[in-house]
């Protein structure tokens, strides 16, 4: 068991390491400074917080829904709300192109009726990021309201309370900690998305693309640039697991035992 | 003013119905085994669930009336609620608590913490206003709980098994506390529960809820003298025998005869009180107006100066009779006894 088990972190690890070990250190502040790395980092950051924002936003009700209330076709939303999760993004991008592109089923009609247009433009990367990232938030939620006992939430109506106003005072803070991980979670996802992203907003430079995008390109005509980028995605991610892990996952599991 | 059910409502294979009232001041309380329907009830009361037909009113308003396609939620009624485990928001302290459902109603909140400070103060809880609820004892989680329930001043409060999370030593406390707060409370009460203690210490009338069906409903006098199940039988602790009766006889359905000291016609119960039953050890000659059946004792339940002989035989039963005779025959389980019964004894209803 240990052995096979230390094979899985060589595996997880080895990357890395071959990584590192190929950094051209030297010029990490020469790469960094660069305007158009700035300008993908930048752009990366801002889109990957306006989604988790949006994920927010949207998946909680989402996520409350699919816990607490029960409706016809719920376990055929619940698919459908995590199907980008199996997916390849790239698929998500094609299907995203076809409804949401200029000549797509809805597209044409945002497009017609309010001169909105997402291909090609720094709302489709939100659009993309939002897609493959916002099924996490949703299913991390819905397990965290799932395993709150529902009698509190019975208890707080027969006081007279409104279902918006139990789900803001007892449900979301007891579920705080799932949702900060899920929001963190699908920040995460939405920082390192790159299939969905391309393919629906493609890759311009300032506009839509995004640190995942510009490391890609940077492997092509710059490998070191890729190896710099590269590592700075990967500070980022580690940073924040690691960091969920000690603040929020730690704060959970101590809460289920009191 | 009254609280009006009369619905049946079924899940699964397990049928609920229900035709019963209570009176503002009053209190009822619904007793019966596990899985009677006694929670379902609640929830269907406070409007947590709904039911299939029939209706529920309060005060001549119709809370849940199907066929009128009306359902007021559990948030817009006035019902409070003394959850079984209390279910105090652990996050929030004791004045919080309480102060919730005026909160949630739009109540500001210095007035609010103000009413539930005086509200904790009538049940004696004024010295742990701010403690978070984890860290009350049961008696004092309960009382919040009760604080809580009486702050959004219910037209009708609902008590599911409100003593049963508390230790024996505690429960006669509270029991006797919440007997006084309930007696001061204007709307109608319904208490759940499986203990008759609760019943006598707390009801005006008692529900006697079995398998879903309401077995009997009266005051608790009417209910205990002549009950019409073996649960309730059990509960009062008397012997309920069922059978047909004709002239002085009553034949049970396995076939043991019962002398009776008056005339009685068609299917019956009697009721033998433990008390009215002697014991002895041999089949002595008994005149015309005796019972006399064998039995096996299966138990012998002594309690000061008196003793619960359970017997097993033809007709189960129990008798109780004083230490002193039990000592002098000598009683022990396994020993083959009679039971002696005098027919003015039996007292016969109708079914």
């Amino acid at each position: 068991m240990l052995a096979l088990a230390g094979v899985s972190v060589a595996f997880f690890a080895l990357p890395f390491a071959g990584l590192i070990w190929r950094a051209p250190w030297s010029k990490v502040t020469d790469i960094l400074s660069e305007k158009s790395v700035g300008t993908a980092l930048w752009l990366s950051l801002e889109t990957s917080l306006i989604t988790a924002l949006i994920s927010c936003i949207f998946g909680v009700p989402l996520a409350w829904l699919l816990a607490r209330v029960n409706f016809p076709g719920q376990s055929f939303v619940r698919a459908l709300a995590t199907l980008s999760m199996v997916l390849p993004p790239v698929v998500g991008g094609v299907a995203l192109f076809f409804s949401f592109g200029r000549r797509g089923l809805f597209g044409q009609y945002l497009n017609d009726w309010f001169g909105i247009r997402l291909p090609f433009t720094t709302a489709g990367v939100v659009i993309a990021q939002c897609f493959v990232a916002m099924p996490f938030l949703v299913l991390t939620v819905e397990a965290a309201i799932r395993q709150l006992d529902s009698r509190y939430e019975d208890a707080a109506r027969t006081l007279g309370a409104s279902r918006l106003y139990v789900f803001r005072r007892i449900t979301l803070p007891s579920i705080k900690p799932a949702l900060v991980a899920g929001v963190a979670l699908a920040w995460a996802r939405a920082l390192g998305e790159f299939g969905a992203t391309i393919t629906f907003a493609g890759n311009l430079p300032g506009t839509t693309q995004t640190m995942p995008l510009a490391t890609y390109l940077a492997l092509e005509s710059d490998p070191e640039a890729a190896l710099i980028l590269s590592m700075l995605m990967i500070t980022v991610s580690f940073v924040v697991l690691v960091g969920l892990r000690d603040r929020w996952l730690g704060h959970q599991r101590n809460d289920l035992v009191s | 003013m009254t609280t009006h059910f009369n619905f049946s409502v079924t899940q699964g294979d397990f049928n609920l119905k229900i035709d019963a009232s209570v009176n503002d001041g009053e209190v009822l309380a619904v007793l019966g085994p596990n899985g009677s329907g006694k929670s379902t009830l609640l929830r269907l009361l406070s409007g947590l669930q709904q039911i299939d037909t029939g209706h529920i009113s309060s005060r001549n308003i119709q809370w849940d009336s199907p066929t009128d396609d009306i359902f007021v939620e559990a948030q817009q009624r006035r019902v409070g609620v003394v959850f079984q485990d209390y279910l105090l928001f652990k996050e929030l302290s004791a004045v919080e608590n309480v102060a919730f459902g005026l909160r949630a109603q739009g109540v500001n909140k210095a007035t609010a913490i103000e009413q539930a400070r005086a509200l904790l103060q009538q049940v004696g809880l004024s010295e742990h206003l701010h403690k978070k609820t984890p860290t009350l004892s049961g008696g004092q989680a309960q009382r919040v709980a009760l604080a809580r329930a009486l702050a959004i001043q219910p037209h009708l409060l609902l008590l599911d098994e409100p003593l049963a999370a508390l230790d024996v030593a505690t429960r006669q406390t509270v029991r006797r506390d919440l007997r006084r707060y309930l007696s001061s409370f204007q709307g109608a009460v319904v208490l759940v529960t499986h203990d008759p203690i609760d019943a006598y210490a707390l009801a005006d009338r008692v529900l006697i809820l079995e398998n879903g069906q309401v077995m009997q409903i009266g005051t608790l006098n009417e209910v205990t003298a002549h009950p019409r199940s073996r649960y309730v039988a059990d509960l009062v602790g008397t012997n309920l025998i069922t059978g047909h009766a004709s002239g002085v006889t009553l034949t049970t359905s396995t076939g043991i005869t019962v002398v009776l000291a008056d005339q009685a016609d068609g299917d019956v119960f009697a009721v033998i009180k433990p008390q009215a039953i002697t014991i002895v050890t041999s089949n002595e000659l008994t005149s015309s107006a005796r019972n006399t059946w064998p039995g096996v004792i299966t138990d012998i339940d002594r309690s000061a100066e008196r003793c619960r002989i359970t017997l097993h035989g033809p007709l189960p039963l129990v008798a109780e009779i004083t230490a002193a005779a039990v000592e002098s025959m000598a009683l022990r389980i396994g020993d083959e006894v009679f039971a002696v019964v005098k027919a003015t004894e039996v007292e016969v209803y109708s079914r």
